[in-house]
């Protein structure tokens, strides 16, 4: 069933959803979680604690 | 002596329509008869030979007339000899001459029949050389159908042959002529067998889409006209024996493969999984008919379930239940299910089904076009030669040729993939070509994006090369870009010594003024990212926005409250710091603004955008316009508003000069007139529901300097550009949209005047717009879907809300790797000509009595009227006659008669269903802080009590009147009407005019249009015409007894 989505993730680890039947567009990658959409929106609403882009972030640190 | 016989329901209907539409021979069939086995053709004997054939069928010698009330068939027993018309093209060249065959056939098949005279076929023979002779011949649909023209074809050959062989033809006998079954089939219909016929279909079409609504060219007109058009094809061998291969693996039917794949299309282009489309079937289940040419072809709606996600398989499996089902039940005449589940004519929409499909037994080659077309969209098909061929015969009220032939590459894209795997999920199978889905993915994608920088970089770059020139003008107040640049810098110092941070949201609370400008600049020089907080918003509101947008420092006016705890800097202080430019801190990634969107639903929430999205709008908006330092832009828009960013910025980045409207002024179009002329202002924004009031001001004309204005935020109605256009003739008119996920806009559209749709426009560069399935896959041109945003303008997303920004901003299949694409939430379509259109928000879609109703649509109806200002429709709860539309409209008309005119005004331009409830004046419509329409709060219509009515109660005075007033009174559930009571003031609306139309005539027995309900609509009015049809009738049946002996 295409009910089931995954947390996926990009390069900036920034995160979002995709149907966990479907191939991940260019760039993104599993982060290991699938569920409901719901389930999905949650678990990322607790990893997701800094959203700003990861260079940035790796910029930032390095001042 | 001729025989009459009652006319069968099919011939009936036919007959009326040829009434209501005697110019157009909609129910023509016209063929070009294959004579290549027998040239050269003697047309002398080929003219015996059709007598021959007319001698054996009584069809063919049958007329029609009107007695007694009722529509009969006059047979007669004999007929003149046919005399074919003779054209002689030999003098032409072959291509010419094929040409001049062609242009005569149609002209042969546009002619209608007289009903009443005898024949009604028509044929010709055309001689394209002395060995090449071809017959054009045309029926009335009345006597004839598919299968009488095998059966006519066949004989008129055998006469021939026969003729020349001086021998009798060899044909079967026949026991029966249509006369007979018309009469048997009369006496069939009737008693149990008829109500159990009735019953199954009522139940199989309960609650069937009014309207399947394909995406077209045009809005569907108000009469339908019948006009129409074809488009023939042929599918390759290999895809041909694909298609049968499909069918023997699905142990299905080739016409139950195709038709699984017709309404896959269909509920692709429509939105709906629940697609009706009609079939025409033989009706010759008594083999006595089977060599008997006349009408008994009869129409059957097939329902066909697409709901949940069927495979291609079970949709098939679907539609073969759904089609063994429909035959079984196929002699109930089409009509007497339309008489019976929708006795009230609409006649904007084909009745029951909108769409047709048939794989024919005849090759479709031979049939002649003539213009017309029977339903929105009919496919036929026909395999010959190894090769599947299809017709696409369509409404021109509604397509035009190259949407149909989208339809037809986009339904043999399907049928390819589904071939390939019937396993796949329905609503994944392509619709497009790889090239075309390239090419549409490209008419999204906007040109590269612009340089990236920064804000604050580029504006202290632009103050040392203009030092001295007035940056900011306010009142008597003149700051120059050395004067803005060196304040802001010292309190971009002061904000850093105070601990802001790079990154750091910093809150500010301020009025239009030079202070707001350069606290804006400071907090970007300082490294931070503006939160902009309206003054003007409930302090609830504010403190909400303040605790959740992170920010530990206010930014404020001395006369403003402050933030409460957090620590607040008076913008009226100047300190005493360095007013050189600061290092930089930030880059082109970093935040530039957080700007709060509300939504429909749930708390507001901060937009996060960075410098590289809104600096590659500015440099759009600078490519595109060209502002020079002797440019002059109002800034009124709140910044709590990202207008205001581009308002702000872009003059400051280009040298020019801004004129901030005073606090308060940006609601007020007369100063903004004013203020136009002292600082000879050159560009400003307009929301729409802003630009309307600007365009009522008077003496907007001494706006000389004024050169373009731009337009965002809400749909801009062509009426409005074309006011526009009237009244600041030369000043340019563009048309942006955007979300304040997409930094500001991110598409545009020049208007120009004249325009009947005003597209929101093509991609900015940098961006990318998709319109897209709920699989993210393209919809083909021309076809709603969910607008998409891509490329460097996408927000980073909702601060502090990463379940909400995870959901809103989804992986982009489209760009780079790793992109993401914003999910706007508004339905538009891509035009073929690489513009958007915008439909709505998604949510926004209503349905009102089983119609999808896009507001907008009924909107734009309503401002066709020269005195209406402007109109808004709105579906409420508390409209009259329960939940429905509510019209809400700006009329410079005289009050009383406003719902009059618009009622009759809408009948005339949209199906009946979509005429509003209630008509509400209003001379100003509620608008929200950012000068937006505040639907939410429009005022409710005026309540059901008589004291609203604003006529007074007058008696009834005939019997006639006393009956519709009770009539009236208990439809509308009211103890008391008046005769001078308005059927629709009283809640009266579509529904209940068709239950007022089927008392009508079980109380009196007379025949009402619908469309007259929303012309007359007094008790009085509705009694004179009760009066006039019912003496119409006695009249009528008068005339037609004297003739009933002739």
């Amino acid at each position: 069933m295409s009910a089931e989505t995954k947390v996926v993730l990009n390069d900036e680890e920034q995160y979002s959803i995709w149907p966990a039947d479907r191939d991940n567009p260019s760039g993104w990658y599993d982060a290991g979680f699938s569920g409901t959409k719901d389930e999905c929106l949650e678990h990322i609403e607790r990893v997701w604690t800094d959203m700003r882009p990861k260079s940035l972030r790796e910029a930032m640190a390095g001042e | 002596m001729s025989d009459a016989f009652p006319a069968s329901s099919g011939q009936e209907r036919m007959w009326f329509l040829a009434r209501f539409e005697p110019d157009l021979a909609v129910y023509n069939i016209g063929m070009s008869m294959p004579m290549a086995a027998r040239q050269p053709v003697d047309p002398r004997r080929l003219e015996r030979a059709i007598d021959l054939v007319v001698r054996r069928h009584e069809a063919l010698r049958t007329t029609f007339e009107f007695r007694d009330g009722q529509v009969v068939q006059i047979v007669s027993p004999d007929a003149p000899p046919t005399a074919l018309t003779e054209t002689d093209l030999t003098h032409l060249p072959r291509a010419a001459a094929e040409a001049e065959l062609a242009r005569l056939a149609r002209a042969d098949a546009v002619l209608p029949f007289d009903m009443e005279r005898a024949p009604l076929f028509r044929a010709r023979q055309v001689k394209l050389a002395e060995d090449d002779l071809r017959l054009v011949i045309v029926f009335d649909h009345t006597i004839f159908d598919g299968v009488s023209s095998m059966i006519f074809m066949d004989e008129v050959g055998e006469c021939y042959d026969a003729l020349g062989e001086d021998r009798a033809p060899k044909l079967p006998e026949l026991p029966i002529q249509f006369a007979d079954f018309a009469v048997w089939q009369r006496g069939r219909l009737s008693g149990e067998f008829l109500e159990t016929e009735l019953a199954y279909w009522r139940e199989r079409l309960a609650g069937v889409p009014a309207d399947l609504a394909l995406p077209g060219d045009r809005p569907r007109p108000a009469r339908r006209t019948y006009r129409g058009e074809m488009r023939l094809g042929a599918y390759s061998p290999e895809l041909s024996a694909g298609v049968e291969l499909l069918a023997k693996e699905l142990n299905a039917t080739l016409f139950t493969v195709m038709l699984t794949a017709y309404a896959a299309v269909l509920s692709r282009w429509s939105g709906i999984d629940d697609i009706v489309v009609g079939t025409p079937i033989a009706g010759r289940l008594l083999p006595e008919t089977e060599p008997v040419i006349g009408m008994f072809v009869n129409a059957v709606p097939l329902r066909v379930d697409l709901s949940g996600t069927p495979t291609f398989r079970e949709a098939a499996a679907r539609v073969r239940a759904t089609v063994a089902e429909a035959l079984d039940h196929q002699e109930l005449p089409f009509e007497r299910l339309v008489e019976d589940l929708q006795p009230a004519r609409d006649l904007s929409v084909p009745a029951l089904y909108q769409v047709m499909f048939n794989l024919a037994v005849l090759t479709n080659e031979g049939q002649i076009a003539n213009g017309t077309a029977k339903a929105d969209i009919q496919l036929d098909l026909n395999m010959r030669d190894g090769r599947l061929h299809t017709r696409l015969e369509y409404a021109t009220d509604l397509f035009d040729p190259e949407t149909i032939e989208r339809f037809e590459t986009n339904l043999r894209r399907l049928v390819e993939s589904a071939v390939a795997d019937p396993d796949r999920t329905l609503s994944t199978l392509p619709l497009l070509t790889e090239e075309e889905r390239e090419r549409v993915l490209a008419l999204g994608t906007g040109a590269p994006q612009a340089a990236p920088g920064t804000l604050h970089a580029l504006i202290e770059a632009q103050a040392a090369a203009t030092p001295g020139a007035p940056a900011v003008l306010f009142g008597d107040v003149t700051l120059t870009y050395a004067e803005l640049n060196g304040r802001a810098n010292r309190l971009a110092r002061y904000l850093r010594h105070i601990g802001v941070e790079r990154g750091q949201p910093v809150a500010v609370s301020a009025e239009r003024s030079p202070e707001l400008v350069v606290a804006l600049l400071a907090v970007l020089k300082a490294g931070g990212a503006y939160v902009p907080l309206d003054p003007e918003y409930p302090p609830d509101r504010l403190e909400f926005m303040l605790s959740d947008c992170g920010a530990r420092v206010l930014l404020t006016q001395r006369h403003l409250p402050t933030g409460g705890p957090i620590k607040t800097v008076v913008l009226e202080d100047d300190h005493d710091l360095g007013s050189g430019d600061l290092e930089p801190v930030t880059g082109p990634d970093d935040a530039a603004y957080l700007i709060y969107t509300s939504g429909s639903t749930g708390r507001p929430k901060a937009v996060v955008n960075t410098h590289r999205g809104i600096v590659n709008r500015l440099a759009w908006m600078q490519e595109t316009f060209g502002l020079t330092a002797g440019d002059v832009v109002m800034q009124k828009t709140p910044t709590s508003f990202d207008v205001s960013v581009w308002e702000l910025f872009w003059p400051l980045l280009q040298g020019a000069c801004l004129v901030p409207v005073r606090p308060g002024g940006h609601r007020d179009p007369g100063h903004q007139r004013d203020l136009i002329k002292r600082h000879a202002v050159t560009t400003m924004h307009f929301v729409p529901s802003m630009l309307a009031l600007f365009l009522e001001e008077a003496n907007i004309e001494s706006c000389t300097s004024l050169r373009r204005v731009v337009c965002s935020g809400e749909e801009l109605p062509p009426r409005m550009a074309a006011r526009f256009f009237d009244r600041l003739p030369g000043v340019e008119l563009h048309n942006l949209y955007g979300p304040t996920e997409a930094a500001v806009d991110v598409s545009w559209h020049a208007c120009r005047p004249g325009e009947t749709v005003i597209p929101i426009g093509r991609p900015m560069p940098g961006c990318r717009l998709h319109v897209l399935d709920e699989h993210l896959e393209p919809m083909p041109v021309g076809v709603p879907g969910h607008l998409h945003i891509g490329g460097v303008q996408v927000a980073r997303g909702y601060a502090g809300r990463p379940g909400l920004t995870a959901e809103r901003f989804v992986p982009d299949p489209y760009g780079p790797p790793g992109a993401r694409l914003y999910a706007t939430g508004d339905r538009a379509r891509l035009r073929a000509d690489g513009e958007l259109e915008f439909l709505g928000r998604i949510d926004d879609q209503v349905k009102v009595h089983g119609w999808r109703v896009e507001p907008g649509e009924i909107e734009a109806a309503l401002a066709e009227d020269a005195r209406v200002r402007r109109a808004v429709v709105a579906l409420r709860d508390d409209a009259p006659g329960g939940r429905g539309l509510v019209a809400y409209v700006d009329w410079t008309g005289e009050a009383d008669r406003l719902s009059h005119e618009m009622r009759t005004g809408l009948a005339g331009k949209l199906p009946p269903a979509l005429v509003p409830q209630a008509f509400v004046q209003v001379t100003e419509f509620p608008l929200g802080p950012s000068g937006k329409l505040d639907r939410a709060a429009l005022p409710p219509p005026t309540g059901p009590g008589r004291g609203d009515l604003g006529t007074a109660y007058v008696a009834p005075e005939t019997p006639l009147e006393e009956e519709v007033c009770a009539l009236w009174g208990e439809l509308l559930g009211r103890d008391r009407v008046g005769v001078e009571d308005d059927f629709f003031a009283l809640g009266g609306h579509s529904l209940l005019a068709v239950l007022l139309i089927t008392r009508y005539r079980e109380w009196y027995g007379i025949e009402m249009d619908l469309r007259v309900c929303f012309e007359l609509t007094t008790v009085a009015e509705h009694a004179l015409a009760v009066l006039e049809l019912q003496l119409g009738d006695v009249e009528l049946n008068e005339l037609l007894g004297e003739d009933t002996d002739g």
